[in-house]
């Protein structure tokens, strides 16, 4: 049943609530960050029924809220945060995804796009050799059963220790690329086995590495401190959990169906499965979770040295050394217990961010020492064809969204319908013909991730921008895209 | 017997529909495959044993384990003998082998809205894959 416009009520210019008197499961109202165009494009597909349903969560608090990149899912709507109490709330694996810490990673480099314009095509070679891309493809990094369990507690940090980049890349990740929790005991063996070839790789769908160029800046303190520039070179890591974290969700998924009976939970819908935090079986959830999320960092970090040695090799003698820098690597699909305040109050809570992503304030202790003064920086990669922002996280985001922000442009159409609508040939030569260098595993893939089928990004970072939840620091313009 | 992709923004969903349980059941495995890509020979044969509480989750069951084998071994099947007991126990040999054109991938099978509907000795479900 389509959703009613008339149960929506405009709280002020990007804010609008569904009352918690819409429907009687609902604990706390649901609150949609967007402007008068996203509202209409959510009554098109299930995405605020979705939201009304998160609202149904035990110990949810404050609000459901969804980003304006929200779009249909199943169980949260993508763009969804939902924050339960630790001591009576819920965690729902169904909040988090099958793709574990889908992220992204945006590294600086010390080059002007410009200069290395010559030599592009010759890096993305390169760069699309050293990093395999496409669905089900392995890694030169097959892992025996007791490395991929240090990897698993270990993430970004296990990667460096083990030749794969610098202790400082890993300062300048969420969370410094390991959650703690992570229990590689908590992980199936099918998890396992699913993600022993697949560290280092890319995967498929919607995951890409991309060269952009620093179109804008418009913050030069926070530029700064993030070490961007205009005209500058910068490279975007766009990948998850692989196989590994899919099984983790279907696992416990599985799992929670009847621990959902046990605890008596009558579900709005059956993804939405869950168990008390405080439960083992929440316990389990959260470690096996963090493992895949810290499988995810590992994963990315991977990459990053792979995309380090492209640069070194396909720019060899032609330019000056190739230096990439880690600026921030964020998770926008993961569950993390964090300290806000509700009613007034610190209160321990278990933050979903369900295609959303974390974006702390200038002063917070998680935020690295660089950028303390300035804010998290809140990386938003657009569709292929567009633009990426930078923004940075604010004090606002703390108050009214449990520090998060949006975490991409958000689809508008199906991967069928771009499938029908898009020439993915015709695709190729538009992009080229703009300068950019293409690189795709499958035409078809590729027509499914072509702009038209996003929403617009700079709608929808002007939405969080306008509502204060994260402020623009920069924007870029790709100039060359590898797609799984 | 078959099934059909339905509309879905991020993900994608398929209506499978059959005379029985079984060919419901097949359906879904098909209309699954159609996603992630043909195999190029039947060499490979899997014999899967499943159990649950319900038929809507047996059926998650069933398509989770597919995607498992898909993947874990970079198969795709394409021929589905199944059997189910009234006790919601279904047994099942599929073959199939290594994958000659790939469609996609899926991630995995999901709950979401999932009901399977019962009309005049007919079965139909809808499920949403997330890709």
């Amino acid at each position: 049943m389509p959703f009613d416009i008339s149960s929506l009520v405009k709280l002020d210019e990007y804010v609008y609530e569904i009352p918690a008197s819409y429907r009687a499961d609902m604990r706390v109202p649901a609150r949609l960050y967007a402007d008068e165009m996203i509202v209409q494009a959510a009554l098109e597909d299930r995405s605020l029924e979705q939201l009304a349903n998160v609202a149904w969560l035990p110990g949810i608090v404050s609000y459901a809220l969804a980003m304006p990149d929200i779009h249909e899912g199943y169980g949260f709507p993508i763009g969804g945060v939902a924050a339960t109490r630790v001591d009576q709330g819920v965690v729902s694996p169904g909040g988090v995804g099958y793709d574990i810490n889908c992220g992204v990673r945006l590294l600086a480099s010390n080059l002007d796009a410009e200069e290395v314009r010559p030599y592009l095509a010759r890096l993305m070679d390169a760069a699309a050799q050293s990093i395999p891309a496409g669905v089900g493809r392995g890694g030169d990094v097959r892992l025996q059963r007791a490395r991929l369990d240090d990897a698993l507690e270990g993430g970004a940090q296990w990667a460096i220790g083990a030749g794969f980049g610098r202790r400082e890349d890993a300062e300048h990740c969420e969370e410094g690329g390991t959650i703690a929790r992570a229990r590689a005991d908590a992980v199936s063996a099918r998890a396992k086995d699913r993600g022993r070839d697949q560290l280092g790789t890319l995967g498929s769908g919607n995951h890409f590495v991309e060269l952009d160029e620093v179109a804008e800046v418009y913050d030069a303190q926070a530029a700064d401190a993030f070490g961007l520039r205009p005209g500058q070179l910068v490279a975007q890591i766009h990948s998850g959990s692989r196989g590994l974290g899919h099984q983790v969700c279907t696992d416990y998924v599985r799992s929670f169906q009847s621990a959902a009976k046990r605890y008596g939970y009558s579900l709005p819908d059956r993804e939405l499965v869950c168990a008390p935090i405080a439960s083992k079986d929440g316990q389990d959830y959260l470690a096996a979770m963090s493992a895949a999320a810290n499988f995810a960092w590992a994963n990315r970090q991977v990459m990053t040295d792979a995309l380090r040695r492209a640069f070194e090799e396909a720019l060899l003698g032609k330019l000056p050394r190739a230096e990439l820098v880690v600026i921030y690597d964020v998770a926008h699909n993961v569950a993390k217990i964090e300290t806000h305040r509700v009613n007034g109050r610190p209160l321990e809570v278990c933050v979903h961010r369900k295609g959303a992503t974390r974006a702390f304030p200038p002063g917070h202790d998680a935020v690295p020492v660089a950028y303390r003064s300035v804010g998290q920086p809140v990386l938003v990669p657009g569709d292929m064809g567009t633009a990426s922002y930078v923004l940075r996280g604010t004090q606002a985001a703390m108050e009214r969204s449990f520090g998060s922000s949006c975490h991409g442009a958000g689809r508008v159409l199906s991967r069928r319908a771009a499938r029908g609508q898009v020439d993915a040939r015709q695709l190729v030569a538009t992009l080229e013909g703009r300068g950019m260098e293409v690189r795709a595993g499958s035409m078809k893939g590729l027509a499914e991730e072509a702009p038209e089928a996003y929403k617009d990004i700079h709608r929808v970072v002007e939405v969080v921008h306008g509502a204060g939840l994260a402020t623009k620091v920069a924007r870029l313009h790709p100039i060359g895209v590898i797609k799984g | 017997m078959g099934y059909k992709e339905v509309r879905h923004t991020a993900d994608v969903a398929i209506r499978a529909w059959g005379d029985s349980l079984e060919e419901l059941f097949t359906s879904a495995a098909r209309g699954m495959f159609s996603l992630i890509g043909e195999a190029d020979s039947d060499r490979s044969v899997h014999i899967i044993k499943l159990s649950a509480d319900d038929l809507e989750t047996l059926l998650v069951d069933w398509l989770t384990e597919l995607i498992y084998l898909s993947d874990a071994h970079q198969e795709a099947y394409h021929q589905f003998d199944v059997r189910l007991t009234p006790s919601w126990e279904l047994e099942a040999v599929i073959r199939g082998g290594p994958i000659g054109r790939r469609t996609g991938a899926v991630k995995a099978a999901t709950y979401h809205g999932l009901r399977i509907e019962a009309k005049q000795g007919a079965y139909s479900a809808t499920i949403v894959f997330d890709t």
